[in-house]
């Protein structure tokens, strides 16, 4: 088994003899503990997480590589829809024990599992509250450097927007999970991203990338923008 | 230049123009106040008193209602929203203490799921109360329609199960329509001929009770999707319709999670426990939970013991479900059957006669 440093901070590659491919990994903040069922690799007095790209959208865009990785040891994130915090783990292990993330999520079901993890990891914080709503957060978050969003919402343009505009700082960035379908479902799904680009780059974003997910998620894709606003 | 009202987890500050006017710092308590849009009356106070009739910009829509009764606020611009984010993040970078925050968020968000469930109980019990009368009446028009079709086909009650039974005479009527495997028994049936609209009639009662089965199939899946809310660690240990019979004869989460032990483990057995305290009688070693599949299931000798066991655990689960919200059943489930298997271990054969009583003081 070979183990390397990913060039996004925080991450890792495996390569595993008896597996096809290259996986990635982030080092377990909550050792000895799983989220979601995923393999764990103890190496060198370490752990790592293996963090699959079926299950994980952030995952996905890197396999696909994304160009650059704004979330990175000591980022302070706020994470929007986090569920039950699947892909919100993998962040936590990424910013460390300096790096801060909050985590909103609007189900109170969901919440459940989600505030056992938020116990568990120090750097994790949850939020039960709506997107929709940044003021009522806004006094416990105050600002971020990043911030995360996938809430599978036709408004999500709107939602990402409304929450830079109080809680992103200056040049700081947006990753935002676009779903085709949950916007139309009888569009072609280029022109759907193209339109949420639009809608983003007109709310103080420049739009660096546009990942599509495919083929660990169909009609997703990932843009990533810096706010300049 | 306008006055900022700034909230934050640290406190609430006025400003103008980027200077702080005014800075009243937030104790732990007043955290959740702050969170659900309202300030601590000292803290109004403070501020009418030195900005009262002046023009005040908030940007959360909760504070600016309330707060109009007592100062002149406004909702913020985005062009204000700005400058607001920026002095929150000098406040947060010099201020915040991340576990005290942290601690309180955990605690609100826990008592948030809570509410959201609130009260959501009475649906359960009214929910669990349906499906037993459903069972009352199908069990009513289920021998009905035995006692009256057996005068066509009595041979048909060898099919023992009700809705099996419902379901072929909805299906066929006739005896000498019936499939392959019933011929032979419906050519030598000691049962009258009857007339097409006497055995209509019939069909159509059975067709009414196979309704009435879906309607408790559609309640039973709204339970099971309910009560992981309302009672997950309940409904983890004891399934979605027990947890639910126990909430209902408790009347409601509150009550059951204030109930001892002692009392849910007899939850159902009230007329055993009354001839036990008038008469004398043996006090009842369960009740409902005796639905419970490993106290049912289980040798006479052992049952009281399983019972007494489990409903240590329901206690325990009730409370973490009314209290606290957090999900421990997984814990409680696993220490459970190792009691279980500790006591079918150690009581393997039944008591001799006489031992009896001393094994129940035990
Ligand atoms: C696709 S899932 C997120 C999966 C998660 N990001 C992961 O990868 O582990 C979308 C989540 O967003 C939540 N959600 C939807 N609308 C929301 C809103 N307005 N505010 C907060 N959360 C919302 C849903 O409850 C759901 O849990």
């Amino acid at each position: 088994m070979e183990i390397t440093k990913h060039r996004f901070k925080g991450v890792y590659q495996i390569k595993e003899e008896d597996r096809p491919g290259v996986e990635i990994a982030t080092v377990n903040l909550s050792p000895g503990t799983r989220v979601y069922g995923e393999r764990i690799i103890r190496h060198s007095g370490r752990e790592y997480r293996i963090w699959d790209p079926y299950r994980s959208k952030l995952s996905a865009a890197i396999h696909k590589g994304l160009s650059e990785m704004p979330i990175s040891p000591g980022s302070r994130v706020l994470y929007l829809g986090a569920a039950s915090g699947t892909t919100a783990s993998h962040v936590s292990d990424i910013i460390g024990e300096d790096g801060k993330i909050f985590c909103v999520e609007m189900s109170s079901r969901t919440m459940r599992e989600l505030i056992t993890l938020c116990e568990r990891r120090k750097n994790m914080i949850p939020i039960l509250g709506d997107a929709r709503k940044p003021w009522e957060y806004s006094s416990l978050v105050g600002y971020s450097d990043v911030i995360y969003q996938d809430v599978a919402q036709p408004d999500q343009a709107k939602i990402a927007l409304e929450n830079a505009k109080r809680l992103l700082k200056p040049g700081g960035f947006a990753i935002i999970a676009i779903k085709s379908r949950s916007i139309d479902v009888t569009k072609d799904p280029r022109e759907i991203f193209k339109e949420e680009v639009r809608k983003i780059e007109r709310g103080g974003f420049e739009v660096i990338e546009v990942k599509r997910l495919d083929p660990f998620e169909k009609d997703h894709a990932i843009i990533l923008g810096r706010f300049e606003g | 230049m306008p006055l900022y009202l700034i909230t934050t987890s640290e406190g609430i500050g006025v400003y103008r123009d980027g200077e702080k006017l005014l800075f009243l710092e937030a104790k732990s308590e007043h955290i959740p106040e702050i969170m659900e849009g309202k300030l601590p009356r000292e803290f109004v106070d403070e501020i009418e008193k030195r900005f009262k009739g002046e023009e005040i910009l908030v940007d959360d829509k909760r504070i600016v209602e309330w707060l109009s009764q007592y100062l002149l606020v406004k909702l913020a611009s985005d062009d204000d929203l700005r400058e607001i984010k920026r002095i929150r993040r000098k406040i947060k970078d010099e201020m915040e203490e991340w576990n005290r925050i942290r601690d309180v968020s955990i605690r609100m968000t826990r008592e948030r799921i809570r509410r959201a469930s609130a009260d959501r109980d009475k649906l359960i019990i009214q929910a669990i109360e349906a499906v037993d009368d459903l069972d009352k009446s199908i069990n009513l028009l289920v021998s009905r329609l035995r006692e009256w079709y057996s005068l066509h086909f009595p041979e048909l009650n060898d099919v023992k199960d009700h809705e099996e039974y419902v379901q072929l005479i909805k299906k066929y009527g006739e005896r000498s329509k019936f499939p392959e495997k019933y011929l032979e028994i419906a050519k030598s049936s000691m049962g009258a001929d009857m007339e097409p609209e006497d055995l209509e009639v019939m069909r159509s009662l059975a067709s009414r009770i196979e309704e009435l089965y879906r309607m408790r199939e559609e309640l039973v899946k709204y339970l099971e999707d309910l009560v992981p809310r309302v009672a997950p660690n309940l409904g983890i240990l004891v399934g979605p319709l027990l947890a639910a019979r126990l909430m209902s004869l408790a009347g409601g989460l509150e009550k059951l999670a204030k109930l001892p032990a002692s009392t849910i483990q007899v939850l159902g057995a009230e007329k055993a426990l009354f001839r036990h305290l008038r008469k004398g009688k043996n006090p009842p070693k369960h009740g409902v939970i005796y639905q419970y599949p490993k106290v049912r299931g289980s040798p006479r000798w052992q049952r009281g013991k399983i019972a007494r066991a489990l409903a240590a655990k329901l206690s325990i689960a009730a409370r973490m479900d009314y209290f606290s919200g957090e999900v421990v059943a997984d814990e409680l489930k696993s220490d459970l059957e190792d009691r279980i298997a500790e006591i079918r271990e150690k009581y393997k054969k039944p008591p001799k006669k006489g031992a009896a009583s001393r094994s129940r003081r035990r």
